[in-house]
């Protein structure tokens, strides 16, 4: 397998996607928000995910006061740089995730805060649309790549069959609509290619690829008339994806009334190495630089990155004082040594987000940083792994998002208020008009500026 | 490290507690046996004993309401909300915390009783062809496909993400594999990128562009035919002159308005062929329930292609869809076995072998620990991948039983593996490739549980975990996974360094005291540790820091075993049960769906045609072959 006997220079290959498309514009599927576009007054704010399975040690996440004047817990040392770029937001949870045992429901609705099918594949569906595609929706226009799904481990092999859930729903975060989960790139340099290739000129051969298409998409359409409902979705998620590369070279073509011109280019990135690194920290580092990449870009402003599948094991024995893996150490049965390595691994991923944003705040934009012009989402979908807890989620947003959050301080609210209040209150930070969201009650108090 | 020094004694109150369902382990006959009385006396027990309660009288808990059941068929027909209930009970969710609790045994019962009332159910009204579900090409089919379209030799799909699975187990499950943008970006891409490798390629250039007609033809002519050809085996049936126009036009315009040469053309229109659905989607006319329709000969072409070799029919196949032999038994049973000998079987169990067994992850999602165990290096890992494939695909091309997976005299070894399995090199001449050999008798290895590549994947990264090898045992090779652990109570795990407990054993008993932990522990403990006697990485080993091995075990059903020669003889009491687990999950995978409750009588044919042909591998591919929803179309819309 993976016999590639020759390399094809990257400019050939880059010549596939083909370019502008001058198809009439085709209905978007699921923007259905009517809100005004933020444009070219504001600067653009991106906003970022990063996912961390298997939850946090108790005691050790939950800064000791509130306010301004909090005090970061042990596990949250690593943001001490950012403080005051920081909300830790605590008491949040996500109704919708308790039915259903162990991570999968938890995983698969942490960020559309609604129950997902219970199935093994038939019927799979997570009966919601994510948070940051909702954000898509909205500002993925605006950019080449409406957004970006990254990952670090691929979908695992099989299904669950203790608790009887397809491995689908524990790998993805990112729903474009209830039955379409968003395929994450793990390879950096995958991602580092696609980012190219979605920014660059269009090709002389356009009117070719337009035809080309055009064929595609009688066809499917053909196709789907012949077929029942449930295979409909199928062609519907092909239709869809064509339409989505129309649009994208569409944008291209219109780069010239770009209303907001990127301050740096992809020309002078480093590319990354050819194949996936060995070294899981080495591999983290270079996604969380791709999302930075394609931030200062402006390629897209909407990115979530998985740092591990739902139950992910990755083996953590190159920190000191680890021997296992992750969600080994998870179930830890309150035994010290155990207690100690989920430590040391969680704090391992809050130094990763803080890298994240030592690397934004470097980024200058115009008079101010990218950290500032960011709002950077870290959550995991369990508090404490061992009994599957899902009260009080280990939850920081990090960053100003052009001054609409008021950050610097840790917000504690009632006991199990939902998660979702968080994502009415970041989706208007985006600009967007969004009164409910799942099971909403309302915004976050304080949050906004 | 874990040492297990005792013998793990179960009392023999719990022998009795488990005696009827846990895991179908203890029962000769995995499936539902006839519903009786007693069986009804019993379900209506504890409906009324443990839900009755609040699921009754007039505002019942959630609106269900539990009222006495008579027949197969009263449960048969409000089938989603009996799924429901044995989910939830099977989940530990119900009943629920503050009500009394059912003990492991009723649970297990009632959440196999209710899906077998469904099977038996559904088998009672015969055979049926199961639903229609578009598919599209997962990442091997397509990488398989684009290679033998074009006669490349190149991994076409290895920029598209991985795919998810479904149903059995496969990532051929039509339900879980989705469409993202990304991947409509990539067709787009790997369409140019491989025809570029074909252009470039005297072979495929001459495969794909000579031509036949008459030197006389105008150009129209001789570009039908080529993209007439192309476009035939990229669909898998002959394409309609409707679609052909469509390629010609495209064809012209690269030709008029573009001015493009003749060659670049022809690329430009099959570049079109690679992103169509008809080639990216395995499509079928679908049927009208409740009709029987059989497959075209074309469509039965594309099954059997995609089921044994993970890719497009081949000339021979097509040529006997062509003329409609290939639906007469004997041309059938004949490409079936033509099909075994040829080389692209081994797409297929790369496929089949590794997932059904996980070992694919190995070296991959799953690896150990590089410090302490630096001779898994990444040819281990792939020797150890390979191997379960090579045996199966020698079994299956041998004919040989299907019994040999469970214990066996022949293995296949190289240059590295040879390492882990401490076999005297005398005589044997390795290298890099799998090599067959014959074991001395009585040697401990032979049949998968004692391979590197399973036991590696059973293992933690830093060390032998008897649960989760019991866990795989249950799961893959008896295919009665264990039900999750009740919820709030944390799983059972042994421990490396436990103060306290210095032994599992004596973590055994301390968890003991909660039955519930203990009743599923008792059974996928004492498993594990029969292999106890292989380490990470599947060396043999009799002691373990410093600590002598003991991999003694009994089961429940009061049975004693000592190692890996003990527990293969304890799996292969349940030899029938194993055939049965073989046999649905390679039916799943021949038809790329998840399962219906009218396959499982199907599947149960199979077994036992398998069982009655002395366990013979290949009678198995050729039963699902000949099976009603592998012959059939799919009903389009979902069969009551």
């Amino acid at each position: 397998m993976n016999v590639r006997s020759q390399r094809i220079p990257r400019r050939q290959l880059l010549r596939g996607v083909g370019a502008a498309l001058a198809l009439p514009w085709l209905e978007a599927m699921g923007s259905t928000l009517s809100a005004g576009v933020q444009t070219d007054s504001t600067a653009p704010i991106r906003l970022g995910v990063l996912f961390m399975p298997n939850g946090v040690r108790p005691g050790k996440w939950i800064p000791e006061r509130s306010g301004e004047d909090f005090q970061l817990s042990e596990m949250l040392q690593p943001l001490s740089p950012f403080q005051k770029e920081t909300l830790v937001l605590s008491n949040l949870w996500n109704r919708a995730s308790k039915p259903g045992d162990g991570h999968y429901v938890k995983t698969a609705g942490l960020l559309t805060s609604k129950t997902i099918n219970k199935t093994t594949g038939v019927d799979l569906n997570c009966n919601g649309i994510s948070m940051d595609q909702i954000a898509a929706s909205h500002l993925g226009k605006l950019t080449p790549l409406p957004s970006l799904e990254l990952g670090i481990e691929p979908v695992p092999t099989g299904v669950d069959g203790v608790v009887g859930y397809t491995r689908v729903y524990g790998a993805h975060i990112s729903w474009r609509g209830p039955t379409q989960p968003l395929a994450k790139e793990i390879h950096p340099r995958l991602v580092y290619e696609r980012l190219l290739r979605s920014t660059r000129p269009r090709s002389e051969d356009s009117l070719a690829d337009k035809q080309l298409l055009d064929l595609v998409l009688e066809e499917a359409n053909q196709l789907r008339a012949t077929l029942g409902a449930n295979d409909r979705r199928r062609i519907d998620e092909y239709l869809d994806g064509v339409r989505s590369l129309e649009q994208r070279i569409q944008r291209l073509e219109d780069e010239d009334g770009r209303i907001w011109k990127p301050r740096a280019s992809l020309d002078t990135a480093v590319p990354p190495p050819e194949s996936i690194p060995e070294k899981h920290a080495e591999h983290v580092r270079l996604m969380l630089d791709l999302i930075v990449l394609a931030f200062q870009t402006d390629v897209t402003r909407i990115s979530t990155l998985m740092l591990g599948n739902s139950v992910s094991n990755i083996n953590f024995s190159f920190l000191e004082g680890v021997s296992e893996g992750f969600h080994s150490v998870s179930h830890h049965e309150n035994k010290e040594d155990k207690l100690a390595q989920y430590q040391r691994i969680g704090t391992w991923h809050v130094e990763q987000l803080a890298y994240l944003l030592e690397r934004l705040r470097h980024c200058q934009e115009d008079d101010s940083n990218l950290l500032d012009r960011s709002m950077i989402l870290f959550a995991s979908d369990l508090s404490d792994g061992n009994a599957h807890n899902p009260h009080n989620l280990p939850v920081v947003l990090a960053g100003r998002a052009g001054g609409r959050l008021r950050t610097g301080r840790h917000l504690q609210y009632s006991p199990d208020t939902p998660l979702a209040n968080l994502y009415v209150t970041m989706l208007t930070a985006l600009g967007m008009d969004i009164q409910q969201f799942a099971d909403s009650t309302g915004p976050m108090e304080n949050v906004l500026a | 490290m874990l040492a297990c020094k005792q013998t793990i004694q179960i009392p023999i109150a719990v022998i009795l507690l488990t005696g009827l369902g846990c895991f179908n382990l203890f029962s000769a006959q995995s499936e539902f046996e006839p519903a009786h009385s007693d069986n009804f006396a019993r379900l209506n027990n504890l409906l009324r004993d443990y839900c009755a309660d609040c699921h009754s009288g007039t505002k019942p808990s959630a609106g269900l309401s539990m009222a006495e059941v008579e027949s197969d068929e009263e449960i048969a027909a409000s089938r989603s909300m009996w799924q429901k209930i044995a989910q939830r009970v099977h989940d530990g969710q119900m009943p629920p915390m503050d009500a009394e609790p059912l003990s492991l045994e009723d649970r297990t019962w009632l959440s196999d009783t209710i899906p077998g009332i469904f099977r038996k159910v559904a088998a009672a009204r015969g055979p049926q062809p199961g639903p229609y579900r578009l598919r599209r090409l997962n990442r091997s089919q397509l990488s398989n496909s684009i290679r033998d379209l074009l006669g490349v030799h190149y991994d076409a799909a290895h920029a598209l993400p991985v795919d998810g699975a479904g149903g059995e187990g496969f990532d051929n499950a039509a339900e879980t594999l989705t469409l993202s943008p990304i991947h409509v970006e990539k067709y787009l891409d790997l369409a140019h990128e491989s025809l570029q490798y074909a252009s470039a390629n005297e072979t495929s250039r001459r495969m794909l562009l000579h031509l036949e007609s008459s030197s006389d033809a105008d150009e129209d002519q001789r570009a039908t035919e080529v993209l007439r050809r192309f476009a035939d085996r990229a669909y898998r049936r002959p394409a309609t002159d409707d679609e052909i126009a469509k390629l010609l036009q495209l064809f012209r315009s690269g030709r008029n308005d573009r001015a493009m040469s003749w060659d670049e053309s022809i690329w430009f229109a099959m570049r079109a062929c690679l992103v169509s659905p008809h080639f990216l989607m395995i499509i079928e006319q679908p049927a009208k329930y409740p009709e029987h329709v059989a497959l075209s000969p074309f469509e039965l072409a594309t099954r059997l292609s995609y089921f044994l070799w993970d890719s497009m029919p081949d000339r021979e196949l097509r040529r006997a869809a062509e003329d409609g032999s290939l639906v007469t038994p004997e041309v059938l049973e004949a490409q079936v076995l033509r099909m075994i000998r040829d080389d692209k079987l081994s797409n297929m169990l790369h496929s089949f072998v590794g997932q059904w067994l996980s070992t694919r992850d190995l070296g991959r999602g799953h690896k150990l620990d590089e410090s302490l165990f630096p001779e898994m290096h990444d040819e281990m890992a792939d020797t150890l991948r390979s191997e379960p494939v090579r045996f199966f695909e020698w079994m299956l091309r041998e004919n040989r039983s299907l019994l040999e997976l469970l214990d066996s005299r022949t293995i296949f070894i190289n240059e590295y593996s040879i390492r882990v399995y401490g076999i005297s090199r005398k005589g044997i001449d390795l290298n890099q490739n799998l090599k067959r050999i014959e074991l001395p008798e009585d040697h401990v290895r032979g049949g998968l549980v004692t391979m590197g590549g399973v036991l590696a994947i059973s293992s933690h990264a830093t060390r032998t975990s008897p649960v989760l090898r019991g866990k795989w045992i249950l799961d893959k090779i008896l295919n009665t996974p264990p039900p999750p652990p009740p919820p709030n109570v944390p799983p059972l795990e042994e421990s490396a360094h436990d103060e306290e407990a210095k032994t599992l054993r004596q973590q055994l008993e301390r968890h003991r005291s909660d039955a519930t932990c203990a009743s599923c522990h008792n059974l996928l403990d004492p498993l594990g540790f029969g292999l106890e006697e292989f380490d990470p990485m599947g060396r043999f080993r009799t002691e373990d820091h410093g600590e002598p091995i003991d991999c003694t075990g009994q089961l429940p059903t009061g049975e004693k075993f000592s190692g890996a020669r003990g527990l293969k003889q304890i799996l292969l009491q349940r030899k029938d049960q194993f055939i049965r687990n073989v046999a649905t999950r390679m039916f799943a995978f021949a038809v790329g769906r998840s399962l219906v409750d009218s396959d499982y009588g199907e599947i149960d044919r199979i077994a036992d045609a398998v069982i009655a042909d002395d366990y013979r591998s290949q009678r198995l591919i050729l039963e699902i072959v000949r099976s009603v929803p592998f012959q059939h179309r799919g009903w389009m819309e979902e069969s009551p």
